[in-house]
């Protein structure tokens, strides 16, 4: 029924410095097209070095990662970007760009040497636009926008590199609730709709229990389980892992509003 | 299209005022050289006059020529070390090329020569390019121990070191200074000053393809540039090698900034200013564009800083470097002002 888009096989990361600084390793995991796969975890367990990994950006210590059955490390830069896009938490610079302008750059890994967009191009941004719904800002300055536009700027850029995977660094940061519900139910509808596989990390439990169609679990100690929200939940999981001295975190509850 | 209008009527003007003031250079001078003749000189028709046939081909011509090719190299080297270094403050000289340049300069016209009242006039040509020779290998030293260091260090180790390296070379030329004959000091003193007229045409067989090489290579990292307004995260994602682009951006700004010091010594403010013109007016930060505005102003503005250099209507001339100080700065405030935002304004 699914077809998986990228795949870890007994993987290991970390850091590589004199000595490599191994975060998690032995990890086993798969990601689906069209499907929406939430990663959570406490701060500090590795999410953020996970997902670097699995975009590409950073090196494993071991293991492999195949996208679409292609070892990434097999892949020219150019080529994973033409596969993979990302979202991150990092401000870049303030600049004199607009909102197209930003969109328009994550065209470039299809453009000539010099970033000359075509006609093609500007029909894929005109249509990112339009399906984040952010025509109106098109012509804004990317720096004068509110953080739920900026967001929605960046996810739209990510989408114009046509990939078959983005990924998501906290997504929902800095956003009021109103704007993490939309751009989380946002990424499940693109991700049904353009058959790309999406992997977002986040804090927002209870609202990632809700959308996600898988959930990665990733412990201290570097353990990640991978399952379904009920699933997780039911086997008390989530409840254990997001403990506090106060005690368990009350995930049953979130099934019972679902 | 409102925008595009705009747009176009803005790279009409630009070039316009370009070639204006390249031809305004060739006219206005200590000798007033009617259009007419200018035209008919160029074309190879002679003049009525044959002086002034060789003010026109052997002195006014390749020092419009330097002027044109300067403020080109310098105001793209700038923009170039702004984006690199997300520093609306940057200039060409921020990774210590011309540190580099003063330095061996300062070595040829502080150590050499019994000193005279005209000392650099006494040497003539060979004093010149004595002083060009000394200043380019100084600029080459300082930008290979750059260009080296750039594929390992982080990027603001590299802005850090430039500047020190800029610390220990005037320190270096403080004590020089402290043991050189007055007239010694000021020659040296006049070289940063800065100036287009030194450049003969067999210099300008060197300087022309430099920043004609350094201009290519900067075009070729356009796209690179581009991708570091998002960081270089963001760039790596977009399948950029930032070291490898970094590289090269740095490779044609010590290019361009180090062979206009060496060349024409010390030319402040266009580097800084024209860049964000150039954002400002065509209110944008897409290289593509503020590219090539910024060696079309950059030219401009270098002309047009050399003719009031040399005070229409008398034999005096001022220190360029302050003209361009003076032209320059003006310039910034007003785009500060009209932008309101300062931290907008800067960030262009």
């Amino acid at each position: 029924m699914s077809v998986t888009c990228l795949e870890a096989r007994n993987l290991a990361i970390g850091y590589h410095s004199r000595i490599a600084k191994v975060v998690a390793s032995g990890i086993n995991l798969s990601l689906f097209s069209g499907q929406l796969t939430c990663l959570v975890g406490p701060n500090g367990s590795g999410k953020s070095t996970l997902l670097r990994t699995l975009s590409g950006l950073q090196k494993t210590l071991a293991g492999d990662v195949l996208l679409n059955g292609v070892p990434l490390r097999n892949l020219s830069a150019s080529q994973r970007a033409r596969k993979i896009s990302v979202v991150l938490t990092e401000h870049f610079p303030p600049s004199n760009l607009t909102v197209r302008q930003v969109i328009a750059l994550g065209r470039l890994p299809y453009t000539d040497w010099l970033g000359t967009l075509t006609e093609d191009d500007e029909r894929i941004v005109d249509d990112v636009l339009d399906k984040l719904e952010i025509e109106a800002l098109a012509g804004r300055f990317f720096h004068q926008l509110s953080d739920g536009e900026r967001q929605k700027t960046m996810i739209a850029r990510a989408l114009a590199q046509q990939p078959d995977l983005m990924i998501l660094d906290e997504p929902t940061a800095f956003l009021d609730w109103p704007n993490r519900v939309a751009v989380l139910m946002k990424l499940k509808e693109l991700a049904r709709t353009t058959g790309a596989a999406f992997l977002l990390c986040s804090h927002d439990l209870e609202l990632v229990c809700q959308v996600a169609d898988v959930l990665w679990v990733m412990e201290r100690s570097g353990m990640l389980t991978c399952g379904s929200p009920r699933e997780l939940i039911e086997s008390g999981l989530l409840a254990r892992v997001f403990a506090t001295p106060y005690g368990e975190f009350p995930a049953r509850r979130l099934l019972l509003e679902r | 299209m409102n925008r595009s209008a705009r747009t176009r009527g803005l790279w009409l003007g630009m070039l316009a005022a370009l070639a204006l003031a390249w031809l305004l250079s060739l006219i206005v001078g200590a000798v007033r050289i009617p259009l007419v003749e200018v035209v008919n000189i160029l074309m190879g028709q002679g003049a009525s006059q044959p002086a002034w046939q060789v003010i026109i081909l052997d002195f006014r011509l390749p020092k419009s020529l330097a002027a044109l090719l300067s403020g080109s190299a310098l105001a793209i080297a700038g923009m170039q070390m702004q984006t690199l270094f997300r520093n609306p403050l940057a200039d060409p000289y921020i990774l210590g090329i011309s540190s580099g340049a003063s330095l061996g300069a300062a070595l040829v016209i502080l150590l050499t020569g019994g000193g005279g009242v005209h000392f650099l006039a006494k040497l003539g040509f060979l004093g010149n390019a004595g002083v060009a020779l000394a200043s380019a290998s100084g600029a080459l030293l300082v930008f290979a121990g750059v260009t080296l260091l750039a594929r390992q260090v982080h990027t603001i180790t590299l802005l850090v070191l430039g500047v020190l390296v800029g610390y220990l070379v005037n320190a270096l030329v403080r004590i020089l200074i402290q043991f050189s004959l007055p007239e010694q000091v000021q020659a040296y003193l006049s070289w940063t000053f800065g100036s287009f007229g030194g450049v003969s045409w067999p210099q300008l067989a060197w300087f022309a393809p430099a920043v004609v090489l350094g201009i290519l290579l900067a075009v070729a990292s356009i796209k690179s540039l581009n991708c570091f307004l998002l960081g270089e995260t963001y760039a790596r994602s977009l399948g950029i090698s930032p070291r490898r682009a970094r590289w090269i951006i740095i490779l044609s700004a010590s290019l361009l900034a180090g062979a206009v010091t060496a060349f024409c010594g010390l030319i402040g403010f266009i580097g800084i200013a024209v860049p964000h013109l150039a954002r400002s007016l065509l209110r944008s930060s897409d290289h593509r564009e503020a590219l090539p505005a910024c060696a079309i102003l950059g030219s401009t503005v270098a002309l047009l800083a050399d003719m009031l250099a040399q005070l229409p209507g008398s034999s005096g001339i001022l220190p360029l470097n302050s003209v361009t100080a003076l032209l320059g700065a003006p310039v910034i405030i007003w785009v500060i002002l009209k932008q309101r935002n300062l931290r907008q304004a800067f960030s262009t």
